[in-house]
């Protein structure tokens, strides 16, 4: 594994990047890419800039309550020329319990059918494995990640993603909660939009095996010195094609043996 | 000869020597559906005379992708002959230009005739289902097929490999996941419901289809319920797996 590296922008610069980003999510206003400014970014000016925009909502009084996979999929690292996925942190208000997902919250929000570990025990370390993570799992569940980038045109490179803390926009919770007792590689997924079958998949969409992506993000954050703690909730990386959502647009996931997630779009 | 008798023979020539022919919708494109059928079931006889046996169907065109691509909201059809069904081991070159497909099939336990068969008459009939792997061809050059040509081509048969394991359905066949790899890489990932909303529901089709032409699924018959993901290119010296959850593998390899 690679090392802590440490970022080449400026502490400034780093700030600046984190609070434009800061400012189009909440205004709902998309910006430019930061890599067309900084051509030069790196994968740790990135990550601190990410870091830095979760510190913003801290102090604005969210809280960490898990983290997400970007790039999980092949075709999506082949399509962005990546070789490996990303990550980014969850807060307490992205969170949706009862389906209901505003669009006037969003700036162009699509959502991509995932399944999320919520985790009985701390995890870190450089050598975690799945069966580690699956250890320290309490219980998994269907959800949708609604991602929403905060870039025009909902397009970016690798590293401007990452700055963006890859996306993360809503988690959509499922209606019930499953101890993974199977092969979460094998499960099938169903989607559904408007009643009409959208796509279908298995959970080895997710980088080989869902529980091999958390471990992923366990040992990426090693690498820096930490790590996930108990009653985080991880989503583990989208099982397919993104939805549009449009008002009115009803999108449900069947996932064998873990039950469903549903959303409803309104204005 | 009539004509879909012609373009029978061409087919069949076609298939015997290895080398494809124009889409027959070239020279006759207002070839509708059941033109094709009249041509597939000639095909068909052709190789019976030749002393095979029809032990299944196909469905093909499962997909919406693949009907909207093909502008039709229905699948088609066509039998599996017996010289079709192998152990894992093919060779490349009996075939044309191969893709494969994993798909679920299903074992009757009893015939299935209708019209009128429901999904859940469909599920009665049904001893257990199979993990599959089609491969499909097409005696069409470059795969340019129009509905007409890929209905007239035995809906671009290859082959078949199946385990031998018959899994009684008592779970939700639209949710079984399935994950496929080429060459130890994973390529696709599906569920059941990729065939037809349910792989019961397009047995029943079948069934409901096949009555219109009299024809009665048989006991102990197998029917190929559709892919569950876009088909994969495959070559000399490829293996494929595809792992079905609740099914278990399948496995086949292209000498």
């Amino acid at each position: 594994m690679r090392g802590p590296a440490a970022p080449r922008l400026d502490p400034e610069t780093i700030s600046e990047l984190a609070g434009r980003l800061d400012e189009a999510r909440r205004s709902r206003t998309p910006t430019t890419r930061l890599t067309d400014d900084h051509p030069g970014l790196t994968e740790a000016d990135a990550y601190a800039i990410a870091d830095h925009g979760i510190t913003l909502r801290v102090s604005a009084g969210e809280r960490v309550v898990g983290a997400k996979l970007g790039f999980t999929s092949a075709a999506m690292r082949d399509a962005m020329g990546v070789d490996s996925p990303n990550y980014g942190w969850l807060t307490d208000p992205m969170m949706v319990s009862d389906g209901q997902v505003s669009l006037g919250e969003l700036i162009h929000p699509k959502a991509e059918p995932e399944i999320a570990f919520v985790l009985g025990e701390d995890l870190e370390g450089a050598a975690v494995s799945a069966e580690d993570v699956l250890s320290a799992t309490a219980y998994v569940m269907p959800v949708f990640e609604v991602v929403d980038s905060r870039f025009v045109g909902f397009r970016f490179r690798e590293l401007d993603n990452t700055s963006d803390n890859s996306s993360a926009g809503m988690v959509v919770l499922g209606t019930r909660v499953t101890r993974p007792a199977f092969d979460l590689s094998r499960v099938g997924v169903v989607v559904t939009v408007n009643g009409e079958l959208f796509q279908t998949s298995s959970g080895a969409a997710a980088l080989g095996h869902p529980a091999a992506s958390v471990a992923w993000l366990v040992r990426r954050l090693a690498s820096s010195g930490r790590g996930l703690e108990a009653g985080h909730l991880i989503i583990s990386g989208g099982l397919t094609g993104p939805v549009d959502l449009l008002p009115g647009t009803s999108v449900v996931v069947e996932i064998d043996r873990l039950g469903t997630a549903s959303m409803r779009v309104s204005e | 000869m009539t004509t879909a008798q012609q373009r029978a023979e061409a087919l069949y020539a076609a298939r015997r020597n290895g080398v494809p022919i124009e889409p027959l919708t070239d020279t006759d494109p207002g070839m509708t559906a059941d033109d094709a059928y009249a041509v597939q079931t000639h095909f068909a006889s052709m190789l019976l005379t030749d002393g095979d046996s029809i032990s299944g169907y196909k469905l093909g065109l499962t997909s919406k992708a693949m009907q909207q691509m093909m502008g039709i909201s229905d699948p088609d059809f066509g039998p599996v002959l017996h010289s079709m069904v192998h152990d894992g081991d093919l060779e490349a070159s009996g075939f044309i230009q191969p893709k494969v497909e994993a798909e679920i099939a299903l074992v009757l336990d009893r015939p299935l005739k209708g019209p009128g068969v429901t999904t859940l008459a469909a599920a009665r009939a049904v001893g257990g289902a199979v993990a599959a792997i089609e491969v499909v061809d097409s005696r069409i050059a470059d795969w340019r097929i129009k509905l007409a040509d890929t209905i007239s081509d035995l809906a671009s048969i290859g082959g078949v490999v199946m385990s031998s394991r018959i899994v009684p359905i008592d779970f939700d066949l639209r949710l079984v996941g399935m994950t496929f790899s080429l060459n130890g890489s994973m390529v696709a990932t599906g569920a059941g419901a990729a065939a037809l909303g349910n792989p019961l529901t397009a047995l029943a089709w079948l069934a409901n289809t096949l009555a219109r032409h009299d024809v009665t699924l048989e006991e102990g018959m197998f029917v190929m319920t559709g892919s569950l993901h876009a088909a994969v290119d495959v070559r000399a010296g490829d293996a494929v797996r595809a792992d079905f959850d609740r099914l278990g593998p399948v496995a086949l390899r292209m000498a």
